[in-house]
């Protein structure tokens, strides 16, 4: 029996021993920056689940009186966050159109570089845009501005008309406004003979909803946890149908 | 699913950007780099051939997202992505994968900014849902 304890206390004595000293090489700097990083994830997971709470509890508490209602919110509410509905605001309108000068001088205007447009939304967005139209089509997650058969094109449409008109609704557009003039882009623009003119209405601006459909067929919901039945193509529901909602 | 609140899957293409490699000692180092607009060119082209989908290393993109080009990573909607860049796409990997491919198309012009460009067909891609989404 003793013989047994003290083999035990050995091996546990053993097992301790070997544990393997990693050290962290971490320096405060880093550390606190690691630490500010999670800190930043796990408030936004907070607020993500607060926000699922509430419609969970808002599903529970008007499931008997009206679960339509609740359904067309969230139908509302997806439609928008995807773009198609209209959608008001304040904003900036940026308008971008050839310098007159060389026009006057005979010059051929040219088109304006696809890139230039993509970087002026890409700084946009990192700006605090909210959502975007360029020339009146709505920008949405899968839009592109391309090069196509040498004009610069928008989901197919040409943006060739001057001005292009880029519309922009966002909760601070003097900020906005300010970064835009203060970004290097602005001289690519000039470089190509393009002024840029920015400005912040004073009234609200009324962006156009996405007018082509959105197709889904090559993608499927992973649904963990929940109802394993309800994989099916969101957008290809019937919006009225009741179940469209296992698909958000 | 469209708008990336929900953990998706589905059959695609999987891009892998990495700089180059062989450059000689007189060399650029930045003309061996993957920069943003490569970045850009990838995505565009991916979306524009029928991607329904995008991430980068893992991350969907959003209507608003944006990526930035700084010193060794790529931030993304605020986050940050060491090289190599994996750009995946949900969407007819066939498709894909042969605009891609056309002569004088992404993958020469990249090729020939020395970028290291590996394409991959995928049956079963899974992207997360947007943090925060």
């Amino acid at each position: 029996m003793v013989t047994l304890i003290a083999g035990f206390m050995l091996a546990i004595q053993f097992n301790l021993v070997n544990q393997p000293v990693v050290s962290d090489t971490r320096d405060m700097w880093e550390l606190k920056n690691d630490l500010l990083k999670e800190q930043q994830t796990q408030a936004e997971l907070i607020e993500g689940i607060s926000k699922l709470e509430g419609k969970i509890a808002s599903y529970e508490t008007k499931k008997n009186e009206s679960k339509e209602e609740v359904l067309r919110d969230t139908l509302t509410e997806l439609k928008t966050d995807a773009g198609l509905t209209e959608i008001k605001g304040n904003g900036v309108i940026v308008s971008i159109q050839p310098i007159k000068a060389d026009i006057l001088l005979g010059e051929k205007a040219e088109y304006i570089s696809p890139v230039l447009i993509i970087r002026l939304i890409n700084e946009m967005y990192r700006y605090g845009a909210d959502e975007i139209s360029i020339s009146g089509q709505r920008y949405i997650s899968t839009s592109v501005i391309r090069d196509i058969n040498g004009q610069p094109k928008m989901d197919g449409y040409p943006l060739v008309h001057y001005p292009v008109e880029i519309q922009a609704i966002t909760v601070n557009p003097k900020k906005l406004k300010q970064r835009i003039e203060g970004s290097e882009l602005m001289d690519d623009f000039f470089i190509d003979n393009f002024e840029v003119q920015i400005n912040v209405p004073s009234r609200e601006l009324t962006l156009p909803a996405y007018q082509n459909a959105i197709n889904v067929e090559h993608m499927e919901p992973i649904m963990d946890g929940g109802n394993r039945n309800v994989a099916f193509s969101f957008w290809a529901v019937d919006w009225n149908h009741p179940w469209f909602f296992g698909g958000f | 699913m469209f708008l990336g609140k929900v953990k998706v899957k589905g059959s695609g293409l999987q891009v892998t950007l990495e700089d180059g490699t062989d450059m000689d000692s007189e060399a650029n180092v930045n003309n061996y780099l993957v920069h943003e607009q490569h970045v850009f060119k990838v995505v565009n082209e991916l979306y524009i051939s029928g991607a329904e989908a995008v991430a980068i290393n893992g991350q969907r993109l959003n209507h608003d997202s944006y990526i930035i080009c700084n010193g060794p990573v790529i931030t993304i909607d605020g986050h940050q992505h060491p090289a190599p860049f994996i750009i995946s796409a949900i969407g007819d990997p066939d498709v894909l994968g042969a605009s891609l491919d056309l002569p004088g198309g992404i993958k020469e012009q990249l090729v020939n900014e020395n970028i290291i460009f590996t394409v991959e067909k995928q049956k079963n891609i899974i992207f997360d849902p947007i943090i925060g989404g």
